[in-house]
């Protein structure tokens, strides 16, 4: 009964929320400043959920959203949330500037901030000369001092008068920021716009980053450096107007610096450091869940933990548990969800698989320090201990007890939910090796198979087309070989005759064949001059006797030997001499 | 008693000190095989399996992978790394040149099937004595455009993920940094199991190029070749 009246006030703090009007409020960190020299701007909402950042722009300041923080706090038993969406102004040309309100619609209803005023004067006189050269650079750092561990997010802006061509060199290389004891966050991919300065209209490649103080003092930050391969044209005087395009143009590489600067490190406050901080710097918000929320002793829980906020999310190590009786905790798994290009706004997740080891009505409470840079003080965040019906009997403990310590190896039980390996392979192993398959002899000698299928065929080929060649010779020196057989054997004078003057018609073709060409014929043979007299005498006596033993059946038919032997010699030696 | 029975002898009796929970002496066991050179997909899948127990997902991420090297088709091994890739946080999805890279000893056999194919039907095609020489002539225009396909990858991939130089993150909190010193500022984060590509070494560290292209020093100790 005692409770009643704080549940009662509790209650009402809720429905105060519940029914607080939200509210919209801007202010800028300066109200003067001089051109380019960049000023924030805070859009506050409070009491209304807004995701999208609200639309600001204003002729002649360029104006980039740098990142958005939101907070749930409970205070006097008020809960409130404020959403704070942060832009970086720069001005491009002096004057007084009006930003107009900044209007957010939230439930039916918009809700304006009220219109404010920045001045911009003239500053830096080098400044005016550097927009007269073809390309320069400027470093642009929001703030001018940080907290150790803090991250601070900064712009590397590379100008260049319209008429160049440009690109990074080499491709791929991001800036190098010259200093010491800070560290940069990765790069965004750099953004590409347009920009009038002085009168001129830039192309600017803005490179995003953030960066972090490791140590307190006086950080310098001589220069950044960017090299670009650009492509000038000749006669380039900072000339305005349409690009002629049949100018000529030099390509160089350059190497192009920003300004220096400089931003005061301040050591964290050592008095009240919580002893659960681990080196979170910014702003953050704690939620907690878990599923399911009715178990048996001995089955598994998740409880999913969310760190979401504007800040070096890098550092940011597994909260610390309480009310861990009766809870086995095994190791969280981590998980980062970026919500903008460098991931200074962020949601951290960590999932931690509990085991009810006896009946418990609630999960452990979370807990989770921070230092906040913007009211200089340490927050320490709690969950409320969430509902979990656990029934059962008490377990043995199987490992480690709680809070949070690294499983043994060799006892631990990982519940069902935890991801575990399948298991090891029994079976005789296989040798295999990590030489590429082109390195291994086996690949090469296998190509050899097909080369010499390919050249067998190949060979085969050519041997057929010389058989086919071929053909008509061999016939010819068939035919050849049986009238010699025949002037051997042959009794009979008309055969002979017939047989010897073919004989001498072949050998001619069988020469012609052999030599390509076109030798000269029996009758060229007779009755040219290449034979000796008395060879020619005695093939055209022999021709003519065939031709009247054939045509004219003049002569004797049966033949003598002498005759035989006559003819036989006849043809050997036109062999030796044809 | 030979080396193949003395082999079988540790395999067997890693095997038997992983089943009885003694993981340290099982991983002891399995790497005593691989500095003999005893190379399988099942010994490295073991060997991973190890690593994993006793809650170094680096070197167990990197043991898988050498088993998926071997074996491309070791389903069980990609489970495992699979699994052991989400506990680090590492769900990048692989790069089409890494994933072509695990079936790099394929990109051959198929570009010199094609290349015969393609120089047997030119010349059927050139024979005037087969009736099939249109035929023929079409086969080889597509053996050859495979073929050039084929060798075109070979060429882009090299030596897959048996490339020598190649090497995984197995440390947590690796930066790749601008220069060979714990002070210089780092380039980027490396997560486990995250590939690099090992340049050249100087003193503990190693020039290397991480597989978003950026190019800075690791510890060398934070790093192992992915081919032993």
């Amino acid at each position: 009964m005692n409770r009643l009246p704080g549940l009662f006030i509790i209650l009402l703090g809720i429905l105060g929320n519940a029914l607080a009007e939200p509210s919209i409020s801007g202010s800028l960190s300066e109200t003067v400043t001089d051109v380019d020299h960049p000023v924030k701007l805070e859009i506050k909402v409070e009491n209304a959920r807004i995701t999208r950042p609200p639309n600001v722009s204003v002729n002649g300041l360029s104006i980039s959203f740098a990142g958005t923080a939101t907070r749930t706090q409970i205070l006097n038993f008020q809960a409130s949330s404020v959403t704070i969406f942060t832009y970086i102004i720069t001005p491009v040309r002096e004057g007084i500037y009006e930003i107009p309100p900044v209007e957010v619609s939230t439930g039916g209803k918009a809700y304006r901030t009220t219109a404010m005023t920045l001045k911009v004067i003239h500053g830096d006189p080098t400044r005016s000369a550097t927009s007269d050269k073809p390309y320069f650079a400027e470093l642009v750092v929001p703030k001018e001092s940080a907290y150790v561990g803090e991250q601070i997010p900064i712009e590397l802006r590379f100008y260049f008068n319209q008429r160049i061509q440009y690109q990074p060199y080499p491709q791929g290389q991001y800036p190098i920021i010259e200093g010491e004891d800070f560290v940069t966050k990765k790069y965004s991919d750099p953004a590409e716009k347009e920009l009038e300065l002085n009168g001129r209209i830039y192309r600017v490649l803005i490179y995003k980053t953030a960066l972090t103080g490791v140590k307190p003092g006086k950080l310098n930050l001589q220069s950044a450096t960017q090299g670009f391969l650009i492509s000038t044209p000749f006669g380039l005087r900072g000339s305005q107007g349409f690009a002629d395009p049949f100018e000529s143009f030099q390509q160089q590489v350059v190497d192009v610096k920003t300004n220096g600067s400089s931003i005061q490190i301040k050591p964290l406050p050592a008095g009240d450091r919580p002893a659960d901080f681990s080196g979170a710097v910014g702003e953050f918000t704690l939620t907690a869940s878990a599923q399911p929320d009715k178990v048996k002793t001995g089955n598994p829980v998740s409880m999913k933990v969310e760190i979401k906020g504007l800040g070096n999310f890098d550092r940011i190590e597994q909260p610390s548990l309480t009310n861990t009786d009766g809870w086995h905790i095994y190791q969280p798994t981590e998980a980062i969800e970026t919500l903008d290009d460098l991931g200074l706004s962020a949601t951290k997740t960590f999932s931690y698989p509990l085991v009810a080891e006896k009946a418990v009505t609630t999960s452990p409470i979370v807990r989770f320090s921070y230092f906040n840079p913007n009211s200089e003080k340490y927050v320490t965040l709690s969950t409320s201990p969430i509902n979990i019906e656990v029934q059962g009997e008490l377990i043995p403990k199987v490992s480690s007890p709680s809070p949070v310590a690294a499983p043994s190896v060799s006892t631990q039980i990982k519940p069902p939910g935890v991801p575990d390996v399948l298991d090891i392979e029994v079976r005789a192993p296989v040798p295999a090796a990590f030489t590429p398959l082109t390195k291994q002899p086996i690949f090469w000698i296998a190509q050899a198979i097909p080369a010499c299928a390919l050249l067998a065929f190949g060979f085969g080929l050519w041997l057929q087309n010389a058989r086919i060649a071929s053909q008509p010779l061999r016939a010819l020196n068939l035919e050849s070989r049986v009238l010699r057989k025949k002037i051997g054997a042959s009794i009979n004078r008309s055969d002979l005759l017939q047989a010897a003057v073919r004989l001498l018609e072949l050998d001619c073709e069988i020469r012609s064949i052999r030599k390509g060409g076109t030798p000269p014929s029996l009758e060229e043979w007779i009755n040219g001059e290449r034979l000796p007299a008395e060879i020619r005498r005695d093939l055209r006596d022999l021709v003519e006797a065939r031709s009247a033993r054939i045509y004219g059946h003049h002569g004797p038919e049966s033949l003598t030997e002498e005759e035989r032997s006559r003819i036989i010699s006849l043809l050997n030696r036109w062999r030796a001499n044809a | 008693m030979n080396s193949d029975c003395l082999g079988n002898t540790k395999w067997n009796a890693a095997n038997a000190a992983y089943a009885e929970g003694k993981y340290e002496e099982a991983k002891v066991d399995y790497i005593q095989l691989v500095d003999s050179r005893e190379y399988s997909s099942e010994l490295f899948y073991n060997l991973g399996d190890a690593w994993f127990k006793l809650n170094d997902h680096g070197r167990a991420i990197l043991n898988y992978q050498r088993a998926l090297v071997l074996n491309p088709a070791f389903e069980e091994a990609k489970a495992n790394l699979q699994t052991a890739l989400k506990i680090v946080g590492n769900e990048d999805p692989k790069t089409i040149r890494d994933s072509l890279g695990t079936y790099a000893d394929y990109f051959p056999v198929v570009a010199s099937v094609t290349f015969w194919i393609a120089i047997f039907c030119i010349v059927g095609a050139l024979q005037k004595r087969f009736s099939y020489g249109t035929f023929f002539g079409f086969v080889s225009i597509a053996a050859g455009i495979l073929f050039v396909c084929s060798l075109a990858i070979c060429i882009w991939i090299g030596a897959g993920l048996k490339d020598p130089d190649r090497a995984l993150v197995i440390e947590s909190g690796t930066d790749l940094k601008y220069g060979p010193a714990i002070t210089a500022r780092p380039v980027e984060s490396l997560q486990i199991g995250q590939p690099v590509q090992l340049i050249s070494a100087r003193g503990d560290w190693t020039f290397c190029r991480a597989n978003t292209g950026n190019l800075g020093w690791i510890l060398s100790r934070k790093v192992e070749r992915v081919v032993p």
